[in-house]
């Protein structure tokens, strides 16, 4: 029932279509995060018209489900091309279509509105005192912005960018139904070409299984130490690096930086 | 532009006819999600070992796979044991698949959300619970169900809303939910039409969306009037 022997030739082909799935993953992450960034400017634009129409796109999205947008843009995607290519007076042939640039599209798009959701929620968790104390130090809104603001929303959008990240790990396995080979998609081809689905199928979930941990442990990671500011302590026990020489209390007390006077 | 909502509405009520697949669907993978996911949850917090190892097994790897794998391997691994147990398949409808392996899914996204509320009722309500005689039963039932339903309510719909959208993978077994019947109207006329069949089937979905978000908004002001201030006088 089980062929052991078919189960570990179907890892090969597989591993080999993992450079698309995470193609396909970062780059639609990317360009959903540049997006969702837009997207929460026009969110929280001060007219109300715009504002109103901005979250009725983005319950839009989020309401549509991935396979959708796929086979939309799976669909469009010829006449699309013409167009484009007659704009500039090419002729658009229809033998090397540019799926994979499309499904990163439709990805990407489907994920815009929970970076925006990302963004805003994390712009609202900073403390009203922190964009006060930036002004009384007299910094430009930019600078404020650049300085104190995006460092600290960072740290606070890691743990939810690390989710929506691995979500749409998750999510690219839809893309083989138009035609993409990653690793969900030649998992099906082998196991239609040998008649070993079971076989195929579990190597593809082990495998899967595999790159999430990686990535989930990776953004663990990522959140501990960018968050590290936030621990209690974090702070005094720099001080006492292995490598460098303690500070030594009377010297700053004899003489007191004017900086830390103020 | 006319054309294409010509189109639209003439494609309208046989989209509409898949509906009841889809809804059936998600209700009964969610109901039976929130007791498996109780169940998962009680043992990812009890005492034995065992039993908080596999479960932790079966969280970690479920949501470290794909719904599509998930649903594929369910469709290829049950029809098998099945047979190996001399029951013939052949008769059964895919939605039976796709109800098992959305369910299992959904049953480990639930745990985990149920295990946190749990986690985050103050143990002293337990313990009072305990004083006053209360057997364990009626604990679950008076002071944790209550509580922990509170937490738990934004993030149980938010992911309700995901298995809805989740439900068009279906199609690919070929269950005739909103997004197979789409498929299948687009096909039948030879791809005319496709596009806008798959819009308003995302349309579709997109109000059923908001709908489940309006129910789960009132019943989480129905169920957190006690945490209100002043609450307790008006129940």
């Amino acid at each position: 029932m089980f062929d052991q022997s078919m189960f570990f030739q179907s890892f090969l082909p597989i591993i080999r279509a993992m450079p698309t799935t995470l193609i396909l993953t970062v780059t639609s992450c990317v360009l959903a995060l540049l997006g969702g960034i837009i997207l929460a400017l026009l969110m929280t634009c001060p007219v109300k018209i715009i504002r109103g129409i901005f979250k009725v796109v983005s319950s839009f999205l989020k309401g549509i489900p991935i396979l959708v947008f796929l086979y939309v843009f799976s669909v469009s995607i010829d006449s699309v091309m013409t167009k484009l290519y007659a704009l500039f007076n090419l002729t658009y042939s229809n033998r090397n279509t540019p799926t994979l640039q499309f499904a990163i599209l439709a990805l990407a798009l489907s994920y815009i509105p929970y970076m925006a959701d990302m963004i805003l929620s994390a712009y609202r968790a900073i403390p009203n005192g922190q964009f006060e104390a930036a002004e009384a130090f007299s910094f430009t809104k930019s600078q404020a912005m650049f300085h104190i603001i995006i460092p600290q929303m960072t740290v606070i959008a890691v743990p939810n960018f690390g989710n929506h990240f691995v979500n749409l790990l998750k999510a690219t396995s839809l893309t083989c139904m138009v035609t993409i080979m990653e690793m969900m998609g030649t998992a099906r081809n082998f196991a239609t070409m040998n008649q070993t689905f079971l076989e195929a199928y579990t190597a593809c979930a082990l495998l899967y299984w595999l790159v999430f941990e990686i990535f989930e442990r990776l953004f663990q990671f990522i959140e501990k130490k960018a968050g590290r500011y936030l621990q209690p302590g974090a702070l005094t026990r720099r001080r006492f690096h292995l490598f460098r020489k303690p500070a030594r209390m009377h010297v700053s007390q004899k003489q007191p930086n004017p900086e830390q006077a103020l | 532009m006319i054309k294409s909502l010509k189109l639209m509405a003439q494609y309208f009520p046989a989209l509409m006819a898949a509906l009841p697949t889809t809804l059936m669907l998600l209700l009964i993978s969610v109901i039976i999600a929130l007791f498996l996911g109780l169940l998962f949850a009680w043992a990812r917090l009890g005492k034995n070992k065992i039993a908080n190892g596999i479960s932790y097994i079966i969280i970690s790897f479920m949501r470290g796979t794909p719904m599509m794998v998930q649903l594929l391997l369910v469709f290829i691994l049950i029809p098998m044991i099945a047979y190996a147990n001399g029951v013939d398949t052949s008769s059964f409808s895919p939605s039976i698949y796709a109800i098992i392996s959305f369910s299992i899914n959904e049953a480990c996204f639930f745990a985990e959300i149920f295990r946190s509320a749990y986690v985050s009722i103050d143990n002293g309500q337990i313990e009072a619970a305990k004083s006053l005689g209360m057997g364990r039963m009626q604990i679950f039932r008076r002071v944790i169900l209550p509580q922990g339903a509170i937490a738990a309510l934004p993030n149980t719909s938010n992911m309700i809303i995901e298995l809805m959208k989740n439900t068009s993978i279906a199609s690919v077994i070929g269950v005739y939910d909103i997004l197979g019947k789409a498929q299948q109207l687009g096909k039948n006329n030879y791809g005319l039409g496709q596009l806008e069949l798959y819009i308003e089937a995302g349309i579709i979905f997109w109000i059923l969306g908001l709908i489940i978000l309006f129910i789960s908004n009132m019943i989480e002001e129905r169920i957190s009037r006690c945490d209100r201030k002043g609450g307790l006088a008006h129940v």
